[in-house]
């Protein structure tokens, strides 16, 4: 048995979305379908694209994003996200910690990039 | 059957199941994540040219299952509608708290009209004054019903045949024992089949709001209160 491990990565993954999901946000908005695609899949730090839609309308009930609809073509339209104060303060102090935790970590096990 | 029909029926079989788990959501949040989902995966399908079936299974499969995706909007938005007395007072009688919310056997989410079964419903709590014989009526409905779950149909007919009829009975019988007594008897034979009623209308508004028309209408609703929000500016 892998100790949990599988386990482990899927809730550090899915703990972790969120501020990724906020990283992309940062520089730039995005159409909901593309960041989506950015967030999931085999290099993704979510597994499932569809489980990713939730976390984002949660994120938006929190004020961490926002939304607007944008015409990009006659008669189409698209949902696209921004990050908002708040999520870009979020993010600041997520960052803090993970740079903290991370080099923490690497103490231990020896593997501080070099 | 063109390829396109098939995997359009492919894509609405998802759809209708992922409606059908998010059913104890609120209304609103649904119709946005149903939505956006139903979005997504026509975007994701115009992507390919002339997929073929397996193709447009695996883009279903990266969506994730419906009950993946689910699973992950209920860990996230408090559920709403559910945890009602109702599901205690089910607890009570020795069935299962989440009755009506416990994951129903996929063949119990067809489309729904639904007024066979609104007929079945009424008669099971109001038929057994028409002398008994609109009770029966009732029964012979909601086991003809292609929408209601073998769980339900049971529940309709074994919870207080005969729907109010016993507590007339009980109303009008003489006080022989204590008066307590007789008035909680009273309670148990009104609240059993209301109870009953109330469940099964729930349930039948559940699969209506689950169901493909709804789905779509849900949908077209969500976003044009969206695009209206954000042309007042308050996107």
């Amino acid at each position: 048995m892998d100790h949990g491990l599988t386990d482990l990565v899927g809730r550090m993954r899915r703990s972790a979305l969120e501020y990724c999901a906020l990283g992309l946000l940062r520089e730039e908005e995005w159409a909901g379908f593309d960041l989506v695609r950015a967030l999931a899949g085999d290099d993704g730090i979510a597994e499932r694209e569809g489980t990713v839609y939730p976390v984002l309308a949660q994120m938006r009930r929190d004020g961490l994003v926002t939304t607007t609809w944008r015409e990009v073509a006659p008669g189409r339209s698209y949902r696209y996200y921004g990050i908002t104060e708040e999520g870009c303060a979020v993010l600041d102090a997520f960052v803090a910690e993970w740079l903290a935790f991370r080099t923490r970590v690497d103490a231990y096990l020896g593997t501080q990039a070099t | 059957v063109s390829d396109r029909r098939r995997q359009d029926a492919l894509v609405r079989e998802y759809l209708r199941r992922l409606g059908w788990e998010l059913r104890e959501m609120g209304y609103g949040e649904r119709d946005q994540l149903m939505a956006e989902i139903t979005d997504h995966i026509a975007l994701a399908r115009e992507e390919l040219e002339n997929p073929s079936d397996e193709e447009v299974a695996a883009l279903l499969d990266r969506m994730g299952t419906p009950e993946e995706v689910a699973a992950e909007a209920s860990k996230l938005s408090p559920r709403a509608g559910g945890g009602t007395a109702l599901d205690g007072g089910f607890e009570a009688l020795g069935l299962p708290a989440d009755l009506g919310t416990a994951a129903a056997p996929e063949t119990a989410a067809p489309s729904v009209g639904g007024e066979q079964e609104l007929r079945a419903v009424s008669l099971l709590l109001a038929g057994g004054l028409l002398l008994g014989v609109g009770w029966v009526f009732g029964v012979v409905l909601l086991w003809r019903s292609t929408v209601f779950s073998t769980r339900d149909k049971v529940l309709g007919t074994a919870v207080l045949p005969g729907g109010v009829l016993p507590a007339v009975y009980v109303l009008i019988r003489p006080f022989g024992q204590g008066a307590l007594l007789h008035l909680l008897e009273l309670a148990v034979c009104m609240a059993l089949p209301i109870g009953t009623s109330v469940f099964l209308h729930r349930r039948l508004r559940a699969m209506q709001v689950a169901s493909g028309f709804e789905v779509f209408r849900a949908r077209r609703a969500a976003h044009a209160a969206e695009r209206a929000r954000n042309e007042m500016g308050l996107g």
